[in-house]
């Protein structure tokens, strides 16, 4: 069985700044939002401070469905620090629908390594990891 | 892989193909030979790379010195000219190592087709013209990905080009990285590359190109912007 949580909350996170504390705040209110340009409709993880597509700094955070497809994914073997108990795990990269394509690296909690594959559908997983961070992770839709 | 069926016996025909190279080269750390069995049953560090797709980790020192070429000639050791260089990548591929968010069309590539371009139009040669090659190699995967960028194989083909031996001196077509590279030779982030780069051009490589006269140079396709380079004879 897989673990639970599926990784230790004791792995390097990312800390919150002026560019991503939208989409943090609201994981913590289990809302997936990603971020979107009000000028050319783009929508872009990770958030960064302008659109990557028209530099305009109109950007706002659009709630998205959670769910998606994997459109690649990597399984790790090698333990290495908090992570070591925990080999092998995989990590996907969802492309979530609704968003033309916008992709956000994560994990699918259910799955075993030889279960993962491209295209398959996932939806959203809330992990509220430690103190103030919850994370996106994924559950193979419809299990 | 999954766009063109490159497989992981094409990711070990490279690895295996560059520890030949490195068996040759006295400065090589990485000796033994190596052979797909080995391959296969190394470790695997993140699917798909084995621990033979992954650089060596070294300290180590080298140095190149650039001269006008008026200089270089008074010199005892024969130069290399550079005679093209090129910085940038194709934008919208960025942080695809990081993001993995570059687009579809650029998902598969190293990113590198927009310095490949302005490189050998600089240099003013075509991808056929390049005799060898010294390619980045943190990973089997990026070289086989860069192979594709410099058009010294198609789109896809590279996991079959290597297989076929194209990129195994002596006979291949296009040797690529004939000290051995990151992954047998020594990983000085590069800088190995652009020395062995000299060597074919002068004629000391200990897997010596014939001929040797058109050397490309690449540097790692990690967060762009990167950069390459063409040595030619003087």
């Amino acid at each position: 069985m897989t673990p639970t949580p599926y990784l230790p909350a004791e792995m390097a996170r990312v800390d919150s700044d002026d560019t991503n504390r939208g989409f943090y705040d609201a994981c913590r209110a289990h809302q997936l939002t990603i971020q979107h340009c009000r000028q050319c409709g783009q929508f872009q993880h990770p958030p960064r401070a302008l659109c990557s597509k028209c530099h305009s700094f109109d950007l706002e955070w659009a709630p998205v469905s959670g769910g998606g497809t994997v459109f690649s994914y990597t399984i790790v073997h090698h333990p290495i620090g908090p992570v070591a108990d925990r080999v092998p795990y995989n990590i996907v990269t969802v492309e979530l629908e609704g968003t033309g394509g916008a992709r956000l690296i994560s994990n699918v909690i259910d799955a075993s390594p030889d279960e993962v594959e491209i295209g398959m559908p996932v939806e959203v997983s809330w992990d509220d990891v430690a103190g103030e961070l919850t994370l996106p992770r994924f559950v193979r839709a419809g299990h | 892989m999954y766009e063109y069926g490159t497989a992981p016996e094409h990711l070990g025909a490279l690895a295996i193909s560059q520890r030949k190279h490195a068996m040759r080269n006295p400065r090589a750390m990485m000796k033994s030979e190596l052979t797909m069995d080995d391959y296969f049953s190394s470790r695997m560090i993140t699917d798909p790379f084995r621990l033979f797709d992954c650089t060596l980790e070294n300290d180590g020192g080298a140095a190149l010195i650039i001269t006008s070429l008026g200089r270089a000639n008074d010199l005892k050791q024969k130069p290399a000219v550079i005679a093209g260089v090129s910085q940038g990548g194709d934008g919208a591929w960025g942080n695809q190592l990081r993001d993995q968010n570059a687009p579809a069309e650029l998902y598969a590539t190293a990113g590198h087709g927009v310095i490949a371009k302005n490189l050998y139009a600089m240099a003013g040669i075509a991808a056929a013209d390049v005799d060898v090659a010294q390619i980045y190699d943190h990973f089997t995967g990026m070289v086989l990905l860069q192979l594709e960028d410099y058009g010294l194989c198609g789109r896809g083909e590279s996991g079959p080009f290597v297989t076929k031996g194209s990129t195994t001196w002596p006979d291949g077509p296009v040797p690529v990285n004939t000290h051995g590279g990151n992954l047998s030779e020594v990983n000085l982030h590069g800088t190995t590359h652009l020395i062995e780069g000299v060597r074919q051009i002068r004629g000391t490589s200990t897997s010596q190109v014939e001929n040797a006269e058109v050397c490309l140079v690449t540097g790692g396709p990690s967060p762009l912007p990167s950069s390459s380079m063409i040595l030619t004879r003087a």
